[in-house]
Formats: structure tokens, C-alpha cells, sequence
């Protein structure tokens, strides 16, 4: 296991892109250190930033990243494989067009966080900003693959253009979740923002509570689907804490967006 | 049928030293859960329907355990059933049928794949039947596993994608000899009921039991197999018999496995069960002198353990 720790946090943005387990696997600590990074406008080593150490009695990770973190970009950013696991808040961009592998954010995260996102998984274990698995301004798709759950809460434009995959917020979420999504799965535990599935063509939004839907929305039946079961059952295995109560009965379905053909589905399954 | 030779006994009934010829076919297991139990097992029933022999029918097919909710995917009540077919291709084609007729039509069902799938062997589904759904149709990955979500009139019927198929031994047997139809029937009864407790394995035909054991051929040229007279109590003294004196009865049973190993542990026990009912003369087994299956279950090893 390589530990990275970031020796002082700094104004400027430090762009780490390409620093993934399978660029340093078979590097020496200093080999890594010698690996470029971003720092603001100018390419510089990864070891004038971060103290490198191989510590073979650390945690699973393969890199494991300390320090403060919170200006740090692009962690994890189109990793294929392996684990990186992160102490603290990290910046924007996090595992960004990843396919593999998992990424551990033991605090928080700034927006675009897992952005047209592939494969692989992300956890983060508190707060995550805006546009979580969303596509890039300009991109016809975000996420097309891979499990997104967010512990805390998540910011707007959740899984903006979705494609594929897994997103879970435990806490709230802003405005515009699951705006244009194309297919794939939200699941939102939380308070949810305005504006919810705005867009959607298809793909599946969970609520445990009843989100204030656009008007192009329309109320389709109360139903137990057969796909749920195994969907709690996922849950469950990914750790997720779901709403006392949640998934209990029947769900209360909602087609839309009617704009865009109204074959997306909305599901509030209830629980507190 | 080869020259039986009488040299073994179970519980004091005498055992042909001869094998039951068996041969490879393509099989799959399915699992169909339902909100009760009564559905689970209608699916199931309607689903193995007219699926006793792959000389007429499509595939053979047979309920092979009742699931508890514990035991299924989805937490609710179901049934395993396996379906054997000489080829992936007609397997997958009699179950996009059989499961596009039967369980998809029936209330509360979901079904899934009962095997490991290797990419390679596998057969398409749920991904057959999902136009079913004229485009509302689902598609959910969950851990490497596709399904589909088809809209129906209770909700919607939930169908994996791709199911894994094995090769299965079908064709094992064993016949049962008996003085009267009634012994015969009891002990093929009990028979069964013990060959179904071995995990992997069906009876296809009804209730398990054969009673029109079978010959290759007929007089008729257009007539693939025809009825087994050396069997045949009644054409005793007509034809060649098989059968000794006192013998008024004979009922076969067929099983079809995931594997040899199955197959030869459910005949044993069928062996074992039929052996213990009073009535019951002789076990014998079919088979076609060794050139139909490359699978020859042997009863004397089977009673003596090796």
C-alpha cells in the first residue's frame, strides 16, 4: 500500500489525474514521486506536494491519500482498477470517468464527483456537491456504469443525464436529480429538491419520500414491483441505511417525464 | 435390450446385472417465485407440461424441489424446475416458449436462473421475452446480472436475461417388476418419492412413472419407438418375454440429472424404496445394448457401492 499524505494544503488546485492504482502499481515510492501532477497552470512532481511512503501495514487500499485534500482534484479520475481510499474531503472531479475499481472517500466530496463515470464504485461517507454521475456541459451522457452511494447528502443535478448504473444519497438532494436521465437507477433516501426527473426518457428514480415532480409527471398505479426485493437486497449488501419503513408494501408509481415519452417511472416507496 | 443375468438381490429382491443406458442432453434450471406458494407451484405445473420425452415433446422437464422464501432471489416463495433438450438451441427455444406460455402468463411469477453461467454456454431468456413488454420494457443490471422488467396486468413480470446451462445425463432408469399392478404401483410410488429427495435430478413423466416403457422402432416404418412387448405382461407367451412367471405388472422410472453422479444416486435410492415393498420380483434396467448413451449406469455397482 503507497500512503500519499498532502504535506500543506494550498489556494491553488492540484490536479492528480492519472495518479490511479494501476499507473503506480510496481513503482517504488519515489518513482511516484517523480509522477506528474497539476498544479494550477504548471506540471509539477507528484513529490513536491505529497509525502510518499510505502506503508505495507495500512489499510486495504492500494493508495491511501491523507492530509487535506479538499483542493485536491480529480482523485481516482479514470482509474480502471484497484482501491484508493481518501481520508479526508476531496475536491471536484473525483473519480471522474472511472471503469473500475473502488474509491473511498472517508469524508466528503465537491462536485462532479464519479462525473460519466463508467464502472467501478464510489463511496463517500459524507457529503458530495453538485452534479454526482452527471455528464460534462456539452456531453450527450453521464454515468453509464458502476454504483455511486453518497452517506450524506448530495448537491444538484444528481445523475444529470444518466445512462447506466447505481446512484444512492442517503441524505437529501438538490434540485434537478435524475434531470434528463436517459436510463440507470437513482435512489434517493432523503428530502428530495425540485424539479426531480425534469427530462427523464427512462431509468428509475426511488424516493422514500414523495418529491415535488414536475407537471409532465403522471400518477400510474400503487404496486409492489417484483425487481424491488432484489433491489433491497442490494442495498443491503452495499451497507446503505434505508428510511425505517422504506420499501414496505406497496410503492406509489409516477410515469414522465410526459415531455420526453414517459417511459422514465418515479417509485416512493415511503418509510421515515 | 441385452441378456439380463441374474445374479444380485436387494433386500431380497432380485437385481438384474445389467445398466441403464444414459446420454447427454443440455439442461437448465429455472426458478419461479410467485407472492404464494399455490402460484409458484401452478407456473411450475403448467411450465413442465407435456415434457415427459424429447421423443415427442420439446424438452423434458420436471418440478425438482419447492423453495422457501429463504431459498429464493427474490424472498418469496418458488420452485426449482429443470428442463433437458438435445441441444442449447432447442433448450432455449423450448423455454422462451415454455416460460413466454406459462409463467409469464401466471399471477405474481418472476423467474431466474438456477445455474452459474458461463458466457459461452448460455441461453438467452428473459432477453427473448422482454419484446414482450412493445417497448415499455425494463432493463436492470444488478451485480453483473441483467433482468428484465415487462410491464404486465398485476404489475410486471421480472425474467433474468441469460440463464446457465449443464450438461445433464437424461435417460436413467430403472424398471420395476411386480406380481400385481397394485405392488408395482406402490413401489414405483415410493420409488419416486425417494429418487425426487436427491438434489439435481427430475422424473418427467407423470407422477414420475412410466408404464409404457418403450423399444426402438416399430413394424410401422414412420414410427421411431414403440411399445417394449418383452414387458408386456399381457403379450406373454406371444412374443419373447422378459418376464418370469407370477409378474403381472411393470412400471419404469425415467430420471434426468445435472449430472451422473445424481442421476446414479436418485436410482439407487429409487432401487432401495422399491425393493422394500412386498410384491416387488425383480429391478431390471433399460437400455440398447450400449450403443445409444455414452452413460451406462450399472446396477451392480450401484449396490455395491463402487
Amino acid at each position: 500500500m503507497l500512503k500519499l499524505t498532502l504535506r500543506a494544503p494550498s489556494s491553488i488546485p492540484l490536479e492528480v489525474e492519472g495518479i490511479t492504482p494501476e499507473r503506480v502499481a510496481g513503482l517504488s515510492p519515489l518513482e511516484v514521486a517523480k509522477l506528474p501532477v497539476q498544479h494550477g497552470n504548471r506540471a509539477e512532481p507528484l513529490g513536491e506536494f505529497f509525502e510518499v511512503i510505502h506503508d505495507p501495514k495500512g489499510t486495504w487500499a492500494d493508495l491511501h491519500i491523507a492530509g487535506d485534500t479538499s483542493n485536491v482534484k480529480f482523485i481516482g479520475a479514470r482509474m480502471s482498477a484497484g482501491n484508493i481510499y481518501v481520508e479526508n474531503r476531496v475536491g471536484m472531479h473525483a473519480g471522474a470517468q472511472m471503469s473500475g475499481g473502488s474509491l473511498t472517500l472517508d469524508s466528503g466530496a465537491a462536485g462532479w464527483l464519479g462525473a460519466e463515470m463508467r464502472g467501478g464504485s464510489i463511496e463517500v461517507r459524507g457529503h458530495a456537491g453538485d452534479h454526482v454521475g452527471a455528464a460534462y456541459r456539452g456531453s450527450r451522457r453521464g454515468m453509464t456504469g458502476g454504483t455511486i452511494v453518497v452517506r450524506g447528502s448530495a448537491g444538484d443535478e444528481l445523475g444529470l443525464l444518466m445512462r447506466r448504473g447505481l446512484i444512492v444519497a442517503e441524505g437529501a438532494c438538490g434540485q434537478f436529480a435524475g434531470a434528463s436521465m436517459i436510463a440507470g437507477t437513482l435512489a434517493l433516501f432523503g428530502t428530495v429538491g425540485e424539479r426531480c426527473g425534469a427530462g427523464m426518457k427512462r431509468g428509475t428514480i426511488l424516493t422514500a419520500t414523495a418529491p415535488q415532480l414536475p407537471p409532465s409527471f403522471r400518477f400510474a398505479c400503487e404496486y409492489r414491483p417484483s425487481f424491488l426485493p432484489l433491489y433491497l437486497a442490494h442495498f443491503a449488501r452495499l451497507g446503505v441505511n434505508l428510511p425505517t419503513g422504506f420499501g414496505v408494501g406497496t410503492l406509489r408509481c409516477f410515469r414522465g417525464d410526459m415531455l420526453t415519452g414517459g417511459k422514465g417511472e418515479v417509485l416512493i416507496g415511503g418509510g421515515t | 435390450m441385452s441378456e439380463p443375468i441374474a445374479s444380485l438381490a436387494l433386500n431380497g429382491v432380485e437385481v438384474i446385472d445389467t445398466f441403464a443406458e444414459a446420454f447427454g442432453m443440455s439442461a437448465a434450471r429455472v426458478v419461479v417465485t410467485a407472492e404464494s406458494a399455490r402460484w409458484a407451484v401452478e407456473a411450475a405445473r403448467a411450465a413442465t407440461g407435456y415434457a415427459a420425452s424429447v421423443i415427442g415433446c420439446d424438452a423434458e422437464a420436471g418440478l425438482e424441489k419447492e423453495l422457501t422464501p429463504a431459498e429464493t432471489p427474490d424472498g418469496r416463495p418458488g420452485v426449482s424446475l429443470l428442463f433437458f433438450a438435445f441441444s442449447r438451441d432447442a433448450l432455449q427455444k423450448a423455454l422462451v416458449n415454455r416460460v413466454a406460455q406459462c409463467i409469464l402468463t401466471c399471477p405474481t411469477t418472476a423467474c431466474f436462473n438456477g445455474l452459474p453461467i458461463d458466457p459461452t454456454r448460455s441461453i438467452r431468456i428473459g432477453g427473448n421475452l422482454r419484446f414482450f413488454g412493445d417497448g415499455w420494457q425494463i432493463s436492470k443490471l444488478l451485480d453483473g446480472k441483467r433482468y428484465w422488467r415487462v410491464p404486465v396486468m398485476d404489475g410486471e413480470f421480472l425474467c433474468e436475461d441469460v440463464f446457465g446451462t449443464a450438461k445433464g445425463v437424461a435417460g436413467g432408469n430403472i424398471l420395476i417388476v411386480a406380481n400385481t399392478q397394485a405392488s408395482g404401483l406402490k413401489a414405483a410410488e415410493d420409488a419416486v418419492d425417494a429418487a425426487r429427495a436427491v438434489p439435481g435430478v427430475i422424473l418427467p413423466f407423470p407422477g414420475g412413472v412410466v408404464r409404457s416403457g418403450s423399444k426402438v422402432g416399430s413394424k410401422y416404418k414412420k414410427l421411431r419407438a414403440s411399445t417394449n412387448d418383452a414387458y408386456c405382461p399381457s403379450l406373454r407367451g406371444a412374443v419373447k418375454s422378459e418376464l418370469p412367471d407370477g409378474v403381472n405388472a411393470v412400471y419404469e422410472l425415467v430420471i434426468d440429472g445435472l449430472d451422473l453422479a445424481a442421476v446414479e444416486r436418485a436410482t439407487w435410492e429409487a432401487m432401495l424404496a422399491a425393493t422394500r415393498v412386498p410384491g416387488v420380483k425383480r429391478i431390471t434396467a433399460g437400455n440398447y445394448g450400449g450403443k445409444l448413451g455414452p452413460f451406462h449406469i450399472r446396477l451392480r455397482a450401484l449396490i455395491e457401492g463402487t
